[in-house]
């Protein structure tokens, strides 16, 4: 593929946070050709930016406007909010807006200041686009363990709706089949098929062609099933065992349980374990040491499918990795703070190895390679994207169907959202006065939602 | 459906002498209810307004498409307006507005409301058709390209 105009022009970006994140995001950036200024409330990093990376450095605190200033923030092409504090990133974004950032990022840490309230704080903070750390790396692991090919992820309606970017396999029944004689499993749809060169909006008849991505859309309790009904690799998985309880942990071991025959969960705090066991009748959690052989063997780990290293602890991970993969686990994945010890754990064998760092500096600079535009919520620079309107008295399509609403090509109702339930609709299904409706539209048919849906965009 | 099954030809204005919006829409209402028998103008102007306070029906490239639902209304109708000098009609693409389609349906028209506004704005989009109605130079020649228009699909 040939480089995109806007990467050959030298760009401006100011980082805040000089943390494992922001350096590495620095110093990516800076290696190609761009100008870029690290934030941080440590003096301490100076020498690191200046003389390892070859930024230029602020010392200052990035949530308030004089290092703000002192790092050129007005007119800079991004500001990256990647503290260590959510609140000091939420509120750096929004002053470096008032300052004159053309857009901004901003890191947070949790799952559910995306999944569920993305929406509310980009707005409320002026965020372009909002990322968690944590999210992106469960979303890295399962793609690992149940073979999805999960590119991105948006996450509509509070959270109970989901858009995947998907990569459709050769083995993929949308490859081998017209989507007509698909049958989707849990109320989801196939929204679009997305190559270098196009974005289709499919009919019945169309199919995916080899080394198309695949825009899908479903209920957030049953997009994993749909995915996997279209990933190829429906193969069974026995057990997974995780070490560590940590808030990514359960992030990772949610997604899983519902595809996997067991799921083990390590912790060796005791007062975590039993809450844990008490919030997931379904998982076995075992208190105990995974640095302790014994405990390994004890728990089958010869038998394991997967072995997951979770604990937070680069050291910790690191033996209990070589433990499992001594006692026969079939296959280990490691989450690994610092990035700078990649190689070594690639020296022990341990190939699958997730970076927090790594997998958010891809995400930011997938952002900026892809023309500043998400690549979900505005599809190949805009060609589709979606859109969430109201139902109004007015409004032409109160009381339509669904089918007589879907006439043209290239608008899709995808969910209506009405008494807080979030539905993916079928063709006889009728719109009422005061429903909530996600659209995916094509640019060719925003007239027709102009039209049929007038009023403010919600998304 | 065809738009020229529904099209009201005595209401046709080929020079709108109004210049901004809701004088605009005033003007349509009466035009139409002019050569409708037992239309309300001013009901009719009333649910325009309405509908146009949710969202201009300004859909850019010099067209609007204001419509509203009339209770007790026997069957759909629509209206063709034009201004030469253009109206600013809040529309979506900033741009000055100057063909006005107007469709009236009854209050439970449902599917073929929506029908006859995606036939309308689908005709609406190609530029060619845009370029006849401008240059009509009389009531016969819009009638003759909506013909024509509705005709190819």
């Amino acid at each position: 593929m040939p480089d995109l105009p806007h990467r050959m022009e030298a760009r401006r970006y100011v980082v805040m946070g000089a943390g494992e994140v922001g350096r590495y995001l620095a110093q990516t950036l800076s290696l190609e050709g761009h100008s870029v200024t690290l934030i941080d409330v440590d003096e301490g990093k100076r020498v690191v930016a200046e003389e390892q990376l070859e930024v230029a450095f602020v010392h200052g605190n990035g949530s308030q406007l004089p290092a703000l200033e002192a790092a050129g923030v007005a007119g800079c092409d991004l500001f990256v909010a990647a503290s260590s504090s959510d609140e000091a990133n939420l509120a750096a974004s929004l002053l470096a807006k008032r300052v004159g950032a053309q857009r901004t990022v901003v890191r947070v840490s949790t799952a559910e200041d995306i999944t569920e309230h993305g929406r509310i704080y980009e707005e409320t903070f002026s965020a372009d686009l909002m990322l968690s750390t944590q999210l992106l790396t469960t979303t890295r692991i399962v793609n690992m363990v149940l073979g999805y090919n999960t590119i991105d992820i948006e996450y509509l309606a509070q959270g109970r709706l989901q858009v995947r970017k998907t990569h459709v396999d050769p083995g993929s029944i949308l490859q081998r089949q017209k989507l007509a004689d698909v049958k989707l499993p849990g109320n989801g749809l196939v929204l679009a098929f997305i190559s270098n060169e196009r974005l289709l909006v499919p009919t019945g008849d169309d199919r995916a062609r080899p080394g198309d991505d695949a825009l899908i859309f479903a209920p957030a309790e049953s997009i994993d099933e749909l995915e996997r009904h279209i990933s190829g690799h429906a193969t069974h998985i026995g057990t997974v065992v995780i070490a560590g309880g940590g808030s990514t942990a359960r992030e990772v071991a949610k997604r899983l349980a519902p595809h996997v025959s067991q799921l083990k969960i390590i912790e060796h705090n005791r007062k975590r374990a039993e809450e844990l066991a008490a919030d997931h009748p379904g998982y076995q959690v075992i208190h105990g040491d995974v640095t302790d052989p014994s405990i390994l063997v004890e728990e089958g780990i010869g038998g394991a499918s997967y072995f997951v290293a979770l604990t937070g602890h680069d050291e910790t991970n690191l033996m209990a990795c070589l433990l499992a993969q001594e006692h026969g686990a079939r296959r280990i994945i490691a989450l690994v703070d610092r990035s700078d010890t990649s190689t070594l754990w690639r020296k022990v064998g341990l190939l699958d190895v997730v970076s927090p760092r790594m997998v958010a500096a891809a995400q930011i600079t997938e952002y900026i390679d892809n023309g500043f535009q998400r690549s979900i919520m505005s599809i190949e620079g805009g060609t589709a994207r979606f859109v969430q309107r109201s139902v109004f008295p007015e409004s032409p399509a109160a009381g339509a169907t669904l089918a007589e609403i879907s006439v043209p090509r290239g608008l899709i109702v995808a969910a209506i959202l009405r008494d807080g339930i979030a539905t993916v609709p079928r063709g006889n299904d009728q719109l009422v006065a005061g429903d909530d409706v996600i659209l995916f539209v094509h640019q060719s048919e925003l007239s027709t939602v102009h039209l049929v849906f007038p009023g403010p965009d919600r998304i | 459906m065809k738009i020229t099954d529904i099209l009201v030809r005595d209401a046709l204005v080929l020079d709108l002498a109004s210049a901004e919006k809701s004088a605009v829409l005033a003007e349509l209402a009466g035009a139409l209810a002019a050569a409708e028998p037992g239309l309300d103008a001013e009901a009719l102007l009333q649910v325009l307004s309405e509908r146009e306070k949710l969202q201009s029906t300004g859909i850019g490239d010099g067209v609007a498409i204001p419509h509203g639902k009339l209770p007790g209304l026997p069957r759909l109708i629509a209206s063709f307006a034009r201004s030469r000098a253009g109206v600013d009609f809040e529309s979506i693409d900033g741009q000055a507005t100057h063909l006005f389609f107007l469709l009236v349906v009854p209050e439970h028209a449902g599917g073929q409301h929506l029908k006859a506004l995606a036939r309308i704005s689908r005709f609406l989009r190609d530029a060619e058709f845009r370029k006849l109605l401008e240059e009509a130079e009389t009531p016969e020649d819009v009638l003759r390209a909506i013909e024509d228009e509705d005709a190819k699909f």
